[in-house]
């Protein structure tokens, strides 16, 4: 009778409820995180500019990470400015984007996990700035880019990253201007 | 949506639209400057001499005259002498014989057609050694010749007088010297040192036709604009101005100026001489694409726009 007992208590609810402890995955400590992908710069130039990228990130601790990047654009210009270009010659004073190469800082500013389904989504939201030269068709001119964006792992070595940039350069037009533009970058690359 | 409302809170960059192949534009300035000649030497003397003793007229009126020529003919050049008219011929009696103006004119249309090439301005050099004001009929009659339009109405005689104050008051002369006494060599000297310093008179002469573009910039040039009507200066020839005109190489634009004669003395001929820049606005390449003056603006064609449209060279 005393080892029925023990047995039903041992297989009631409460000994079955157990309390899991998804490890961290998503390690960064002196990694390298290299990835490539696909961008789109918007900065009202009457140019649509989408662009290819490879970028490489180096964590020298698990949440700060130096990185470089390289983008090339393969720039047209917009409907609107090609309908007055044909109809007149005029062109915007803009300079075309040609690529970007830019160096900077990242930081990791919170460390997340999701469940989806029946896996768990270990992902990092991230912060940064990188300073770089914007080339263009007429010039290469000094570039700021400010970003926040999120880092996912897809893998034991695979993951994804979107940041949401803003770009400023200073351009020469009809005059020199500070510019801005948007500029969201999604990779998607390997953990080494 | 170009530009986001985030980024247009900040400022995108202005974007202007503009000419990739705009036309080529200079500015060329040309310097014209009148020339200028040597006009011939005419004058007149007019005498009105009183001599106390009347044995002593004749020398003292020979003294007086070769006093003038001997001054007149340090001037050099070109010279004709007016025959001389005598007021007093027995020197007792002032304004004894009136001025016969119409002589004096008739010797003026001669030497107006002595020199037919030049702008004849006589010089009447009036001599009066009485300390009193000058007869009215005098006065009225040197006046009038003073008037009086010579070489076509370009100018006017010149009045020089030798007397007291008291005469050549109100008189209008163009210079006056103090009487002393006959035959004293100041009075030579005074009148060497005045013509010196004036005579001969020069006058300008039309600077032109003249081109507009040197050879360098009549390689290069493809169309021009006149830009400003120079001041004090009528174009005469055929060139619109602020009009953009093909370059012609075969009939290479120029100007032609229509500067009337104007007269100076020795001492200010060389600082006063007309000049007149004449800027040319001149397109090299693509004149008939737009010009955008500052960003914004709206675009022009060039060849459409009336006048000049750079600034001053720097």
């Amino acid at each position: 009778m005393r080892r029925a007992l023990v047995l039903a208590a041992l297989l009631s609810p409460a000994a079955f409820a157990q309390v899991r402890v998804e490890p961290r995955l998503l390690v960064k400590d002196h990694r390298w995180f290299v990835s490539g992908g696909l961008t789109w710069l918007e900065r009202g130039d009457y140019y649509n500019s989408p662009g290819f990228l490879a970028q490489a990130s180096y964590y020298l601790r698990e949440n700060d990470a130096v990185e470089v990047r390289a983008i090339v654009f393969a720039s047209w210009l917009g409907s609107s400015a090609d309908e007055v270009f044909q109809n007149t010659g005029l062109v915007p004073d803009a300079q075309k984007p040609v690529s970007l190469l830019a160096a900077g800082w990242r930081h990791s500013l919170a460390y997340g996990k999701v469940t989806t389904g029946s896996s768990v989504l270990h992902f990092d939201l991230q912060g940064g700035a990188d300073l770089g030269l914007l080339i263009t068709d007429r010039a290469a001119n000094p570039a700021l880019l400010g970003f926040f964006g999120v880092a996912a792992r897809l893998g034991n070595h695979l993951y994804g990253q979107f940041d949401l940039a803003l770009m400023g350069s200073i351009e020469s037009r009809s005059t020199t201007v500070f510019t801005m533009g948007f500029l969201p970058v999604l990779t998607l690359g390997a953990a080494l | 949506m170009r530009c986001l409302v985030v980024l247009l809170a900040v400022g995108c960059g202005e974007v202007h639209f503009v000419d990739p192949n705009p036309p080529e534009l200079f500015r060329t300035t040309a310097h014209i400057q009148a020339g200028l000649v040597d006009e011939p030497v005419v004058w007149m003397t007019i005498l009105d001499l009183f001599v106390e003793d009347a044995g002593g007229c004749a020398a003292a009126k020979q003294a007086t005259l070769d006093a003038v020529r001997a001054a007149f003919a340090t001037a050099g050049g070109a010279q004709m002498e007016l025959p001389f008219q005598d007021l007093s011929p027995d020197c007792q009696k002032r304004a004894e014989v009136p001025l016969d103006v119409a002589a004096v004119k008739a010797a003026f249309a001669k030497a107006d057609a002595n020199f037919p090439q030049a702008h004849v301005r006589p010089v009447l050099v009036y001599l009066d050694d009485i300390d009193l004001p000058l007869p009215a009929q005098v006065s009225s009659a040197l006046q009038s010749l003073h008037a009086t339009s010579v070489a076509g109405g370009a100018t006017r005689p010149i009045l020089w007088t030798v007397t007291f104050p008291s005469a050549s008051n109100k008189l209008g002369s163009d210079s006056v010297f103090a009487w002393t006494f006959t035959g004293d060599p100041a009075l030579q000297q005074n009148l060497a040192a005045m013509v010196e310093s004036n005579l001969p008179l020069r006058s300008t002469t039309q600077p032109g036709p003249i081109p507009l573009l040197g050879p360098a910039d009549m390689e290069t040039t493809v169309e021009l604009k006149l830009c400003d009507p120079p001041d004090g200066f009528k174009l005469v020839d055929n060139i619109p101005v602020g009009q953009a005109v093909q370059l012609d190489r075969a009939n290479p634009p120029r100007v032609l100026l229509n500067l009337p004669p104007i007269f100076f003395d020795q001492m200010r001929a060389s600082q006063l001489i007309p000049a007149v820049d004449i800027t040319v606005e001149r397109c090299t390449g693509n004149c008939h694409r737009f010009y955008i003056g500052q960003p914004g603006d709206a675009p022009r064609r060039w060849d459409e726009i009336d006048g000049c449209v750079l600034g001053d060279p720097q």
